[in-house]
């Protein structure tokens, strides 16, 4: 038996595995949006380099129009969510601000079932203010696919409780 | 040395032993034989009176057979049954009363044992050292004695570590003293963030009208302790 010291500061314990606000949530997507952002630009520096190293003479920085920059946004944020919530459940902005995006059982999402949730997130981000109204801190996305958003400071993702074990709020 | 006790004294008192005030000593065999024995002899001497005035009647009956009703009515009159059963009636009075008599001494020795031995041991722990008496004590040879092993063995010293480390806050210490800036600038916000999630939902649930702190327990997620942080934030709201 090995004694667990829990890494978590004694005032943050309580909110552990509840569904967070709309501040943190609206926080975290800001960086995930600066992340996505800067992603495309770091990519477009890619492909400008690689047009200057193989014609430097008549190199000009490939245009970008508006249509293809956000179709190009969108493919990427899309991939980015989908990509970051089937793995570790959370984005660089849910890192940041210590969130974690679970599936309806607690358990980490589904490929099929992140990949719906990055789509409607990407398309319809004022879902999120649903949160304010919400007796459960779930955004619209959260109650279509019934997914949570919580406080999780944890490193990993913890294995997901028994429904009888699982300590429900006060109501 | 712990003497031996013969089987057939199970029901005895130890020796030195005080019986509780209110009851009597039972009854030692030893200690009631003697009167035991008499009132026995007593019966016993009763029941023989009781078969030898039978055996005596028996034979005057046969007798008087012989030589007509008035010399066995004569007979029964004076050696007869009547005779003997009064002896054996005497006998068991005399072996009651004994045995009362007994009972009697026994309840007035418990009395006064009851009297007399707070005093006199209070009267011993008056006159005793007891400070001498435990310096004299060699405790590294009662030390040496223990079975550390064993007592280790049923303490449970992960769970004593857990709680200890629980509450002093070890990963708070750590941070503080080794921990980042970085880390230390991400929990502030975080911190911030929870705090201001709660604010958020305070204030619309208060123009919302809504009662009850919110369903926030996501499934499968242990989730102990907040109530008494929401409790606890609620009491340091200053604007409640």
């Amino acid at each position: 038996m090995t004694a667990r010291v829990s890494p978590i500061p004694h005032a943050a314990r309580p909110f552990q595995g509840r569904r967070a606000g709309l501040v943190t949530r609206t926080l975290a997507a800001v960086v995930d949006l600066v992340v996505v952002v800067t992603a495309f630009w770091l990519g477009y520096a890619a492909v400008s380099g690689v047009l200057f190293a193989m014609e430097p003479a008549g190199f000009q920085f490939p245009d970008v129009a508006l249509g293809p920059w956000v179709a190009a946004e969108y493919v990427l944020a899309v991939g980015y969510l989908t990509l970051r919530w089937s793995t570790s459940g959370r984005t660089v902005g849910a890192l940041v601000m210590g969130l974690r995006v679970l599936n309806r059982n607690g358990s980490r999402m589904r490929p099929v079932g992140a990949l719906l949730r990055a789509i409607f997130c990407v398309t319809f981000p004022f879902g999120l203010l649903w949160i304010v109204v919400s007796a459960e801190n779930r955004s619209l996305q959260d109650l279509v696919l019934r997914t949570s958003v919580i406080y999780d400071w944890h490193r990993r993702v913890r294995p997901a409780l028994e429904p009888a074990a699982a300590s429900e709020g006060p109501a | 040395m712990i003497a031996q006790r013969a089987p057939e004294d199970d029901d005895a008192p130890m020796d030195g032993q005080v019986p509780p005030p209110g009851r009597s000593a039972p009854a030692s065999r030893n200690s009631a034989s003697g009167v035991d024995l008499v009132a026995g002899a007593a019966a016993i001497g009763a029941e023989m009176a009781a078969g030898v005035a039978g055996a005596v009647v028996g034979t005057l009956e046969a007798a008087g057979r012989h030589l007509g009703r008035p010399v066995a009515g004569l007979a029964r009159a004076v050696g007869g049954g009547p005779v003997g059963t009064r002896i054996g009636r005497t006998a068991t009075r005399i072996a009651d009363r004994g045995r009362a008599e007994r009972l009697r001494a026994e309840a007035d020795l418990a009395r006064l044992l009851d009297a007399i031995v707070p005093e006199v041991v209070r009267a011993m722990m008056t006159r005793i050292d007891l400070n001498q008496i435990a310096a004299d004590i060699d405790v590294d040879v009662i030390a040496r004695r223990i079975d550390v092993d064993a007592v280790i063995a049923r303490v449970d010293l992960v769970g004593i570590t857990e709680d200890i480390l629980d509450r002093i806050d070890l990963p708070e210490i750590i941070r503080e003293s080794a921990g980042s800036m970085t880390t230390e600038a991400v929990h502030d916000v975080r911190m911030t963030g929870i705090g201001a999630d709660e604010a958020v939902s305070r204030v619309v649930d208060r123009l919302l009208r809504r009662r009850g702190a919110r369903r926030t327990a996501a499934p499968g997620q242990q989730t102990d302790g907040f109530t008494e942080a929401v409790e606890r934030d609620r009491q340091e709201d200053p604007f409640p």
